[in-house]
């Protein structure tokens, strides 16, 4: 471990072996031509995620502009009503679930590893897969627009509208397979970057050094892990629905279409934060740069970030202000909005004081950070006179909303994002963008949008409601809607100024970059490569290319930690969450086709059950496994002795336990699940709320008996599991008793499964009968869901315990599974408690 | 080296940063809760009941608060085998947010104080 002797003595000035920097450059080393695709470091990565979110940004942005031209003037007849709403709901969808998540992922998978200092992100097949599937699912979800196939419902799909009975067709089975699919690739990326940021930083970066745009995206992840699986409920109660009929939303049988909207508003307004945090985390790392001066109040704006993800979650009831919910919940909501502007307001003024305390230099980056700076003010604004409640009776679903709401989301993200493509651009582009062209953009994007949306205000204030596709010669409706129209167009313009930009400048992929040009202080401004800096640094400030004035020249030179590949792999180094001190060496996956044939499949499976051709829907279910299967296989490679990564530091190559990067990741999987498990447990209890007539009396529901059973079974599982763990064999030895105990844990599993499922038939529960009986049976159905996924994984353990990959001392593989294992039990044990305990205790 | 980060110890430090604000979420939950089994349930309308679940809840919630900001004056809590820097900064953060926190506990609570229970909106 690096104690103060050895620091002080860094950096070697040794010289370096001749081929040392050659082997790296040839372990990191992408595939030609067409076989990048089986690529999965971050730089090729980011790219690709990067390109992908700009494209459906532009697709999204080119519906925009046919809704203005529909709505340029009164009683226009270009667009239909059917197809205008699909285009707006299409719209709608696609900025929000195509493009504003992702490409904010997008561009923490690109950027956080060169700025913390690490090699590639933590799990590099799992960031590949995460947008092989988000690439392919976006497209194809995209193209059902050209064949009068896509939803029409409005982007947050509000049942009754969105049940069978009122949309038949398989339009929204799209949006909620697609949709539902496209987050959990967005999850799978938030676990990336969770760990990625708690994991490998480079050694001495404290949490207190970290930069201010990692806090962002630890925030942003961690709210994608709590928000993203109320939504994924939502979409798979629906969709039970809309299949199989169970009436989760049919107020007849029970349901309540409120349901949905208190799951999709508990996803959907922490979801303008999950949007803006990493924004304005990227505005702070540029404001300090621009100003030339560290970011003032530091401490203040973690505070603020932290506070902001949790109270933004504490909002979800004030989008539904009008749908008479009892005056004083809404009241704390009303107060919760306001408590969320405090934390806001903290981050803007921690910017204005940089601004203040240093000199801004007039760059395009600067100028759309004050662009931001102003119209996301006036959309705070706004805001509040929403977030009050009688105002919000008079402009609920009126154009000033719309205006609202595109002042937060293009204020708050597009104009800090743009910023960012200029400010980065030199980081990873031979050339840097223009800044001639650079400010004619900001300017026609900054006089475009103001023209474009100022006006929706005035018509929302004169009644102008949102979503129609036509409207009559009123007052100056007219007028104001054929300004809006050419303020769209005026914007477009800009954006198209920017694409002409890229194509003359952006020079991606090289290793000589334009490099540090605007003198930034954090490390993604050290000469990064495919692999990253040379030799990966030890950072004794927040801002160390200012702080330790040789660094960059002397991590060229090789001279810090992990100068090549030691392993001959691709490898980096791992550190402890909050000190960063190094703890092992972890070696990464090369490129290889698994990820993308495995998001392939995936994705198949998803869109092939949407138009229920089932039997091939299940053969690439299956495929998808199987190469999921083939990629874990060698994961978890065996333990190496120790390694010397430079300076004196001796670090294993092995970790297991809470040590492990994978344990991490596991955690934070089992926080979403617990998420979505705990958005049912609220959605039974609501629905009990609303209609607790259709719960039965207690003679009438399933004997105690059975559920003292199913617990018993569930309980000796674990015990089970544990006892396998204890046997684990040493290298070389036996493995038969721990593949026995592991076969049968997972068989119990399955077994307490179909005994509460027949207990809760021969009690005469139907799912589809009532929302009593649909309730139990979703129990049932995700404890079903996590069990088929604990069954292959079993498999996969005894498998490799069989192929001598599985021993005592190489035993993540095993660790991770028996977490999994016991988190199923212990909601298994919750839903018995659940759905056996309450109707008695209720009844 | 190992030995240090055996156990769920270098987790459970991380989450202390954000006890305070989940207490915060936890209390805005609860009051919500109560609010819809008291007055939309089975047996609608149980005015006084309501009063007296918010003030618990708050003042509960104010106490776990306050002990929190206490413990951080203590030195040797927080992030024990930090290097003294980054401890006391970790110290700073979560006093703050524990301050911000009780802050929320009390904003969100007030309306109760002023609006009767269990009325639906206007
Ligand atoms: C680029 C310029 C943009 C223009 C000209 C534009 C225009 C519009 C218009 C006119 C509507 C209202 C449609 C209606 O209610 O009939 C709308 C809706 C919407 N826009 Fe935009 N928009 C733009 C960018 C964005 C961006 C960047 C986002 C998100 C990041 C976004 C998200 C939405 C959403 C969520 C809706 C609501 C859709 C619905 O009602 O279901 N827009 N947009
Ligand atoms: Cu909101």
């Amino acid at each position: 471990m690096a104690d103060t002797a050895t620091i002080s003595s860094y950096p070697s000035t040794l010289p370096r072996p001749r081929d040392e920097q050659a082997a790296l450059e040839a372990v990191w080393a992408s595939p030609r031509s067409w076989r990048i695709v089986t690529d999965v470091n971050n730089t090729v990565i980011g790219y690709f995620y990067v390109g992908t979110a700009m494209l459906f940004f532009l697709l999204a942005g080119t519906l925009a502009l046919l809704i203005r031209l529909q709505l340029a003037v009164p009683s226009n007849t270009f667009l239909s009503q059917e197809t205008y709403n699909q285009i707006f709901t299409m719209h709608g969808t696609v900025m929000m679930f195509l493009f504003a998540v992702p490409v904010v992922e997008a561009m923490g998978i690109l950027l956080l590893p060169q700025m913390l200092g690490a090699r590639d992100q933590p799990f590099p097949r799992l960031g590949a897969f995460a947008f092989w599937a988000y690439f392919v699912g976006g497209l194809v979800f995209f193209s059902t627009l050209f064949f009068d196939l896509a939803p029409s419902g409005g982007w947050f799909m509000y049942p009754p509208l969105t049940s069978s009975q009122f949309s038949p067709n398989i339009g929204a089975d799209f949006w909620l397979l697609g949709i539902g699919f496209i987050e959990i690739s967005a999850i799978a990326g938030a676990i990336e970057i969770i760990v990625g940021v708690l994991r490998t930083r480079a050694p001495g970066m404290t949490l207190d050094r970290m930069p201010m745009f990692a806090w962002t995206m630890l925030i942003f992840a961690g709210m994608i892990v709590f928000a993203f699986p109320a939504v994924i409920l939502a979409t798979i109660l629906l969709e039970l629905e809309r299949a199989f009929g169970w009436p989760f939303f049919i107020a007849a049988k029970g349901g309540d279409a409120l349901l949905w909207q208190h799951l999709f508003w508990f996803f959907g307004h922490p979801e303008v934060y999950i949007i803006f945090l990493p924004a304005a985390g990227m505005v702070s790392m540029i404001v300090p740069t621009m100003a030339g001066t560290p970011l003032v109040g530091y401490r203040l704006v973690v505070v603020a970030l932290i506070a902001t993800g949790f109270f933004s979650f504490g909002l979800w009831v004030h989008h539904m202000f009008t749908t008479g919910i009892p005056a004083l919940s809404l009241s704390f909501f009303s107060a919760a909005s306001m408590a969320v502007s405090l934390p806001s307001g903290i981050q803007v003024f921690a910017w204005i004081a940089t601004i203040a305390s240093g000199r801004l230099r007039w760059t395009t980056p600067s100028l759309f950070i004050l662009g931001f700076l102003f119209i996301f003010t006036l959309g705070g604004l706004t805001g509040v006179m929403v977030a009050m409640v009688p105002f919000d009776w008079q402009v609920h679903d009126t154009y000033f909303v719309v205006a609202h709401f595109h002042y937060v989301l293009v204020g708050g993200m597009v104009f800090p994002l743009f910023a960012a493509f200029h400010y980065w651009a030199p980081a990873f582009s031979g050339r840097a963008l223009s800044e001639r062209l650079g400010k004619w953009t900001f300017w026609l994007m900054f006089g475009g949008f103001n023209i474009a949306f100022f006006p929706m205000h005035l018509a929302g204030l004169m009644g102008m409601p949102r979503r129609v596709y036509t409207y009559p010669a009123v007052m100056e409706w007219g007028v104001l809607n054929m300004v809006s129209t050419m303020g769209a167009f005026l914007f477009a313009s800009g954006i198209a100024l920017f694409l002409i930009d890229l194509a003359r400048n952006l020079r991606p992929g090289g290793s000589d970059t334009a490099g540090n040009i605007w003198n930034g202080g954090t490390l993604e401004w050290l000469h990064n490569r495919e692999y990253g800096p040379r030799s990966i640094p030890i950072v004794t400030s927040a801002d160390p290319l200012w702080e330790q004035p040789h660094l960059a020249r002397d991590v060229d030179a090789g001279r810090y930690y992990l100068p090549g590949s030691i392993t001959g792999r691709r490898e980096t180094i791992v550190t402890s969450p909050i000190e960063a001190t190094p703890q092992y060496l972890l070696r990464l996956p090369g490129p290889g086709w698994t990820p993308f044939l495995a998001a392939n499949f995936t994705a198949a499976f998803f869109m092939l059950l949407t138009v229920k051709a089932v039997t091939l829907a299940l053969i690439s279910g299956v495929l998808a496994v199987a190469m999921l299967v083939v990629w874990m296989w060698d994961s978890d490679p065996k333990p190496l002795e120790p390694v010397d990564i430079g300076g004196g530091i001796k670090l294993t190559t092995y970790a297991s336990g809470s040590l492990s990067h994978s344990w991490w990741a596991m955690i934070v999987l089992l926080l979403v699940a617990g998420s979505l498990y705990l958005a049912y447990v609220f959605s039974y209890l609501y629905l009990w709320t609303v209609s607790p007539q259709f719960w039965p009396k207690p003679e009438a529901l399933a004997p105690v008996a059975s559920a003292v059973l199913s617990a018993f079974l569930l309980v000796s599982g674990s015990a089970i599991l544990v006892a396998a763990g204890r046997v684990l064999p040493h290298r070389s030895r036996s493995g038969r008793a721990f593949e026995l105990l592991t076969g049968l844990a997972a068989a119990i599993l399955l077994a307490a499964l179909i005994a509460e499922v027949s207990a809760q038939s021969q009690a005469g529960q139907r799912p589809a009968t009532d929302i009593h009986g649909a309730l139990v049976f979703t129990a049932a159905f995700l404890q079903g869901q996590i069990a088929l996924p604990i069954l292959v994984m079993a498999g996969f353990v005894i498998a490799r315990s069989l192929g001598g990959r599985l021993v005592l001392e190489r035993r993540v593989i095993f660790d991770n599974f028996s977490l999994l294992y016991h988190y199923t039990i212990g909601q298994s044990l919750l839903g018995l408690l659940l759905v056996h305990g309450f109707p008695r205790l209720a009844g | 080296m190992s030995a240090d980060f055996k156990g769920i110890r270098p987790l459970a430090d991380l989450l202390r940063l954000f006890i305070a604000p989940a207490i915060w979420l936890a209390h805005l939950g609860a009051l919500y809760a109560a609010e819809a089994l008291i007055c939309a349930g089975p047996q609608r309308g149980h005015d006084d009941k309501m009063s007296w679940i918010v003030f618990l809840f708050t003042v509960a919630a104010l106490m776990c608060l306050i002990i929190l900001a206490v413990r951080t004056f203590r030195p040797g809590d927080g992030v024990p085998r930090s290097s003294g820097q980054t401890s006391a900064w970790f110290r700073r953060i979560t006093l703050l947010l524990a301050v911000l926190s009780g802050s929320g506990v009390i904003w969100t609570s007030l309306p109760t104080a002023f609006l009767p229970v269990c009325s639906s909106a206007p």
